[in-house]
């Protein structure tokens, strides 16, 4: 029975090769792979992706610039000389501290920024006390106005 | 043995296995001039290449495959493999071992990606298989005899046929007489005793169904 399971398994393979192969196989040599060319196209296809991808973010960007930073202006509300006495109609005057001019710090002043803050030695401020005189209002004196009479001769007066 | 089976036997008419494959062992001279001349670039050379071993690295695309075209496919591919890899062929193997290894491992990948389709195809394997009237030996006698041995043959083709893949391929390498023991570990990735042990059950479990049946 192994005998005759044997050449029946023979038989199943027992086939000669086309009498082409050897020109097939050497027509196959030259040709190039197509996985091959696809090794080559995947980088390529992957670098064009990344380049227009880059470009299109710069684009957004500059369509799009992130929000600028409005200078700062810090109303003071509160009025730089004392209000005048009640009843006075005086306008309250809003300042603007105006900003420090921007300086660039050189490495070295940065350095000595980073060490730490300076004691100020700015002398305490002494404000004078504010004495505005009252204002000295001399009454208004009008003199009356003497008109004459007008008399056109029909008898009525105008004034 | 029973009488049946000699008498099959005798009428396919078969040879005994060889033992051993004259094809084991270092690369004759020639083959070993052919390769120095393949390497060097001579395309005529690997032609000869080609011509000398065609028939082993088919047979074992043929015996993975079962179809004649995938195998002659694979075949090719193997042999475009080799050329490619030429360079780095150290010798350690017979320059047949190694390119029947190839020609294996191609057959291989192409069976995997049959068998993708073939789940979506249903399409059956071994479709080459004779038609039985060719097998039918050619002036017998007896018709009759004729008629059961092709009848015992066609079974056993279908019992090989449901052999699991390990143990098919083993009993069709090893029956082919084309390659030794060594060669078709080496083209399995198995141990010799392997080989040997998948051989004896693809014979004892295609026996015992023959008998069941």
């Amino acid at each position: 029975m192994d005998r005759l399971i044997d050449d029946v398994a023979r038989g199943m393979t027992d086939v000669n090769p086309p009498l082409d192969l050897r020109a097939a196989v050497l027509e196959r040599l030259d040709r190039r792979p197509a996985w091959r060319l696809l090794w080559l196209a995947a980088p390529v296809t992957v670098a064009a992706a990344l380049v227009l991808a880059i470009g299109l973010r710069d684009e957004v960007v500059t369509v799009n610039p992130p929000p600028a930073i409005s200078p700062v202006v810090q109303t003071v509300s509160k009025p730089l000389v004392d209000p005048p006495a009640a009843g006075v109609g005086e306008p309250v005057r809003k300042a603007t501290r105006p900003r420090p001019p921007a300086v660039a710090l050189s490495p070295i002043r940065s350095l000595a920024a980073l060490s730490g803050p300076r004691a100020l030695g700015a002398r305490d401020i002494q404000p004078d006390v504010l004495a505005i005189p009252l204002l000295d209002m001399k009454p208004i004196v009008t003199e009356p106005i003497a008109i004459r009479t007008i008399d056109d001769g029909s008898g009525r007066h105008f004034e | 043995m029973s009488p049946v089976t000699v008498a099959v036997a005798d009428l396919l008419r078969i040879a005994p296995l060889a033992d051993k494959p004259a094809s084991e062992g270092r690369d004759p001279a020639q083959v070993c001039a052919l390769l120095d001349a393949a390497r060097a670039g001579s395309r005529e050379a690997f032609g000869d290449l080609v011509t000398l071993h065609e028939r082993a690295v088919y047979r074992v695309a043929l015996t993975a495959l079962g179809n004649r075209d995938d195998a002659l496919d694979a075949a090719q591919e193997a042999f475009v493999v080799a050329w490619r890899k030429l360079a780095g062929f150290r010798g350690d193997a017979s320059f047949r071992t190694w390119l029947l290894t190839i020609a294996w491992r191609k057959a291989l990948d192409h069976r995997r990606a049959r068998q993708i389709g073939w789940r979506r195809t249903q399409t059956a394997v071994w479709t080459d298989d004779p038609d039985p009237i060719d097998t039918v030996p050619h002036g017998d006698a007896d018709p009759e005899r004729a008629i059961v041995a092709q009848d015992l043959a066609r079974r056993v083709r279908g019992e090989i046929g449901r052999l699991s893949p390990k143990l098919r391929d083993a009993l069709l390498l090893a029956a082919s007489g084309e390659y030794s023991y060594g060669e078709i570990a080496l083209m399995l990735g198995v141990p010799l005793g392997t080989v040997k042990w998948r051989v004896s059950e693809a014979r004892r479990l295609i026996t015992l169904r023959m008998d069941r049946s």
